[in-house]
């Protein structure tokens, strides 16, 4: 399905990244799952990625310094944080700066991981459409110009 | 000037007191009400971006107030705040699209500093679109006008299914 939203996790617990993807997949999406940052960033440049959903304690980096090299591969991409309670406040200053959209505490409850992730994609989704008005503005602008000349 | 403008709705002062406090550093213009209908009554004055309204109040629970609002006011951002009993309501109303989001009882700061925090954001962006998407609606008319006047001007410019060739 073409137009099928793609969400990629990435998690050192396998466990976390087999219930998070089985839950997602019987919500529509495709998952790619990853228990490596590097692995992750690999796949980031290789496919299109909607959304990313990552832990923040990780042991080979935290998911907030993940999620930055993020923005550069794959600006478009919108995510999401897996935190542990006492990690709320630099979750909040992650999303202040940008890096982050939300983010959702472990364990997660099913209905809030869905309602987090459709109300970030459909940002992302408005955030797409925005970018593409400009671009038509900016087009139809350059043609009313040539077309005034003309006349 | 203020970040954006938050209604808080609840019939028990206190709460009002303890939201504004936890959202005193976050540079919004506040306002709050104990009573739904007036502050019914006040936004057709008032240019609110995001409401926060309990749900079991009197005379008019939240989520009934709510749904009015989206009928009056569809852009304003919605956000219910619930006690773990109706969280069923809320997800329900979220799923059909009459709620942003919901808050529980008692909410923690960070939750609701990220929620009116990305709830201004997708109004300010879908406010702006709007405007945008006037604004390619008058250039469309601008085109159509200029082709009404010199008959011909743009023919060279369009496929054979009359959509106009724009290049690059």
């Amino acid at each position: 399905m073409d137009d099928q939203q793609r969400i990629l996790i990435l998690d050192d617990e396998e466990c976390i990244i087999q219930a998070l993807g089985k839950m997602l997949r019987n919500q529509g999406y495709a998952v790619i799952a990853c228990l490596h940052p590097q692995e992750a960033l690999k796949r980031l440049e290789d496919s299109a990625i909607d959304l990313v959903i990552s832990d923040l304690r990780m042991p080979e980096m935290t998911g907030i310094e993940f999620l930055i090299q993020v923005k550069d591969i794959c600006p478009g991409a919108a995510a999401i944080l897996l935190i542990d309670q006492e990690d709320r406040e630099l979750a909040v200053a992650a999303i202040n700066q940008g890096t982050v959209d939300w983010y959702v505490e472990k364990p997660w409850d099913e209905e809030i991981m869905r309602i987090t992730v459709a109300s970030t994609l459909r940002y992302r989704r408005i955030l797409l459409e925005n970018k593409k008005l400009q671009q038509v503005i900016e087009k139809q602008g350059r043609y009313i110009s040539a077309l005034v000349v003309t006349s | 000037m203020a970040k954006g403008t938050i209604m808080l709705v609840d019939d028990e002062e206190y709460v009002i007191n303890s939201l504004r406090r936890s959202l005193r550093r976050e540079g919004y213009r506040i306002i709050g009400y104990v009573d739904a209908k007036q502050a019914l009554e006040d936004l057709k004055e008032e240019n609110v971006d995001v409401i926060i309204s309990d749900q079991r109040m009197p005379g008019m629970s939240g989520m009934d107030f709510l749904i009015e609002v989206r009928k009056r006011h569809p852009d304003i951002i919605r956000i219910l705040l619930t006690g773990h009993a109706d969280m069923e309501v809320a997800i329900s109303a979220i799923n059909e699209g009459k709620l942003y989001r919901f808050l529980t009882k008692p909410w923690n700061d960070e939750e609701l500093k990220v929620t009116i925090l990305n709830a201004l954001r997708l109004r300010n962006l879908a406010v702006e679109n709007k405007r945008l998407l006037g604004k390619v609606k008058g250039q469309q008319d601008y085109i159509q006008s200029l082709e009404a006047r010199y008959p011909g001007i743009s023919e060279v410019k369009r496929d054979k299914n009359g959509t106009i060739i724009l290049e690059d």
